[in-house]
């Protein structure tokens, strides 16, 4: 295993820093989670992909996606993560041939027939395993050595004990999910949305059916009677915030942050918060102090509430929602920042959501702390004062003292009136 | 073709015998999920030993942990010195064990949901696996494509409740937890879930390995088995059954396999179909997913949820 740390100047530094992997719905999110500091990000193409609520991209997105993801030093990872059924396989060479050819960095997969052709094609990209297949031991592991694969996603189940002893018996490349919503059974292996909905949850078609509710009897009985609250099998969302020094002390190769149909301001946020925790860390391991400020930035974000999965210890019921009001978004993406003329100190912005004066809003980026600034004047093109920014995607002009740069997000403070 | 009963009890071996049936799969102890009967290693030997012709496949289906390694490989170990002739996992953790150690026995690829189209099972040949266990969400026309492109052995679902879900979480537990209620979250008690919305029942229950969903309704392709000849495996599954229930609905399959062979099916299945509704008429029986399709892609989701609408208002 390489070495994950050594001394420099006396002071020990971690030099094996692990690969921060984000998601992308569409080329927007894409640009911003490389500009918030991804140093890879995984999309889904047209075909072959989960998630077919996202956006997804078409070849023309993906190269890009690659472009861009290269000229920022980050690199493209494209989910072929489907079963295939027998119709699916039409098509699959070609389309692996091309996302090769435009120099997608990797694939991840779940069905090893596309492992297999990918190593047949000799294609340059590596292939990763997703956790669709729920790898939790080195055995499994090896299985897919023997196949060739470059990397191997972990299932979410994986603990943080297991996940030690499987790093000290593999040399294969790691990755590991640290944020964001976990299947509540073990993913790929169920089925009941395909019930339940006719839609084919392994091949992007999931109606999160276990997030619905259900009465629940005994022997015919209704157990649910009365005010008792109905049972559902959803899970609270997964943020690893405080194990990120002990993951990057194991040697794990890849942090991934799950949610490629979450908002731009999700991604911003989750992505430079965990950016500059793994930077912070890795700079001065040793003097690291476990600063609360990493989560109160992902509370931001968070529109559900969060729990550490299986990491520290076995969920439990609370990690469990059992009432969907449980989601509390405790700020809004309202602007995001085009330029900022240091003499006007005006700031050009493109609404996002509504805000108005006397408002605050509270800028972030990876290159600043936040700012909190009061909206005190708005001004539209024609720079005519306005008091409310209501029209969505209109650029706008803000009176801001403090210097903003391209691509800071504004999020609206919002005051707790009680 | 075969019929392979996952078995729910030992009393009725020799009536098994006696129909013709001899393949069995039954759980273990440890790394079986979803079984109707768990026999010790014990007890799987003197279940090979009562006849010559009785074959035992053994669920090694739990997905395995880490820390859980060693005792698998013992476990397997135990497996191979009790004979047995296959075995049905979906842990590729397994496969390598099996493979490291040189145990023949058969091993049957059974992960549920994910064989679905015959390159992989083609590929997964090469890796090392005999047979698979097709997924039971798919067409039966699929099935048969798959069948005829393979080159290990299938194994179809004809009859029983269906798996849906599998959980390393304590699901009734923790909703015990949340609410106060009590209630035997084993599968000895018939614990059912209900989609708000839906007519739908599942069965729930859990395990050492975590929580289960199993589908209410059964799968009865007793009426359409004569689609089912070119499959190496039928499985019929005993689970939510009484002893009885289970052989003698295992004695109309095998009526059902004689009267294809003497041609006469298309009259006797239509009577064994009443018979089987009459034996057991609290159970809700359908196709499953042999005559319909999943769909998948948003706009084939979408127009489908527009034909609904469309018909529901007509």
């Amino acid at each position: 295993m390489k070495e994950i740390s050594q001394i420099i100047n006396g002071k020990r530094v971690i030099v094996k820093k692990p690969e921060l992997l984000a998601p992308a719905g569409n080329l927007e999110k894409l640009k911003v989670a490389i500009l918030y500091g991804a140093d890879a990000v995984f999309i889904g193409g047209k075909e072959f992909s989960l998630r077919s609520s996202a956006s997804n991209f078409s070849l023309n997105d993906i190269q890009e996606a690659v472009t861009f993801a290269h000229l920022h030093g980050s690199k493209i990872h494209v989910t072929c993560n489907i079963i295939l059924h027998m119709d699916n396989i039409g098509g699959l060479a070609d389309y692996l041939r091309s996302l090769d050819k435009i120099g997608v960095d990797a694939i991840i997969v779940a069905d090893p027939y596309i492992i297999y052709l990918a190593k047949q094609l000799n294609l340059r990209l590596e292939v990763h395993v997703s956790t669709q297949l729920s790898t939790l031991n080195t055995s499994a592991i090896s299985f897919y050595e023997k196949m060739k694969v470059d990397r191997v996603v972990l299932g979410r189940e994986v603990n943080g004990d297991d996940l030690r002893e499987i790093r000290k018996n593999t040399e294969i490349d790691l990755e590991y999910f640290i944020h964001g919503a976990m299947c509540i059974h073990y993913s790929g292996r169920c089925m009941l949305s395909n019930y339940f909905s006719r839609r084919d949850a392994n091949r992007g078609g999931c109606s999160q059916s276990c997030r619905w509710y259900y009465d629940i009897y005994e022997n015919g009985d209704k157990l649910n009677k009365d005010q008792i609250v109905p049972f559902s099998m959803s899970s609270k969302d997964m943020a690893l915030v405080d194990y990120i020094p002990d993951l990057i002390e194991m040697g794990i190769d890849s942090f991934k942050i799950e949610g490629r149909m979450k908002s731009l301001h999700y991604i911003a946020t989750v992505v430079s918060t965990y950016r500059k925790l793994i930077d912070d860390y890795c700079q001065d391991p040793d003097h690291f102090i476990d600063n609360i400020k990493y989560h109160q930035e992902i509370q931001k974000a968070a529109n559900r509430a969060l729990c550490t999965g299986f990491f520290h210890e076995f969920p439990n019921s609370t990690c469990q929602l059992y009432n969907q009001r449980d989601e509390h978004p405790t700020q809004d993406f309202c602007v995001r920042v085009l330029n900022y003329d240091h003499q006007s100190h005006l700031a050009m912005i493109e609404q996002r959501n509504y805000f108005k004066k006397g408002d605050f809003i509270e800028f972030f980026s990876p290159y600043h702390d936040n700012i909190v600034v009061e909206v005190k004047h708005i001004y539209n093109e024609d720079k005519d004062e306005v008091d409310v920014a209501n029209h969505p995607m209109e650029i706008l002009y803000l009176e801001v003292d403090v210097e903003l740069l391209e691509n800071d997000m504004g999020r609206k403070v919002i005051v707790n009136e009680s | 073709m075969t019929l392979i009963v996952n078995l729910n009890s030992l009393d009725y071996i020799y009536d098994y015998l006696q129909l013709g049936v001899h393949h069995f799969i039954v759980g273990a102890p440890s790394f079986s999920c979803r079984q109707a009967l768990t026999l010790s290693f014990q007890e799987i030997k003197e279940l090979k030993e009562k006849d010559e012709r009785i074959k035992v496949f053994v669920l090694v289906n739990a997905l395995v942990e880490q820390h859980l390694l060693a005792d698998l490989k013992k476990h397997l170990h135990d497996l191979n010195e009790c004979q047995i002739d296959g075995i049905l996992f979906q842990d590729f953790g397994v496969l390598t064990i099996c493979q490291d150690e040189g145990y023949s026995f058969e091993k049957i690829y059974a992960p549920d949901t994910l064989n679905t189209n015959c390159m992989t099972l083609n590929v997964l040949k090469e890796m090392g696996i005999d047979g698979a266990f097709l997924a039971r969400e798919i067409p039966l026309e699929e099935k048969k494509m798959i069948q005829e492109r393979v080159f290990i052995k299938t194994m179809v679902q004809v009859h029983g409740v269906e798996y849906m879900a599998y959980s390393k979480r304590k699901l009734l537990s923790n909703y015990k937890d949340v609410t106060g209620l009590t209630f035997d979250v084993s599968k000895d008690t018939n614990i059912e879930i209900q989609a708000n919305g839906t007519d739908d029942f599942c069965h729930i229950y859990e395990d050492q390995y975590g929580t289960h969903i199993l589908s209410s309704k059964q799968l009865c392709a007793l009426d359409v088995l004569n689609h089912f000849m070119c499959f190496d495996y039928l499985y019929i599954d005993g689970q939510y059954l009484s002893q009885m229930e289970l052989l003698e609905i295992v004695s109309l399959y095998c009526q059902a396999v004689e009267a294809i062979d003497n041609q006469t099916y298309n009259k006797e299945s239509i009577e064994l179909k009443q018979l089987l509704i009459k034996l057991t008429p609290q159970i809700k029986y359908y196709h499953s997913f042999l005559f319909d399709s999943t769909v998948y892609k948003i706009a084939d989701v979408r127009k489908r949820e527009e034909d609904e609408r469309n018909q529901s208002n007509h």
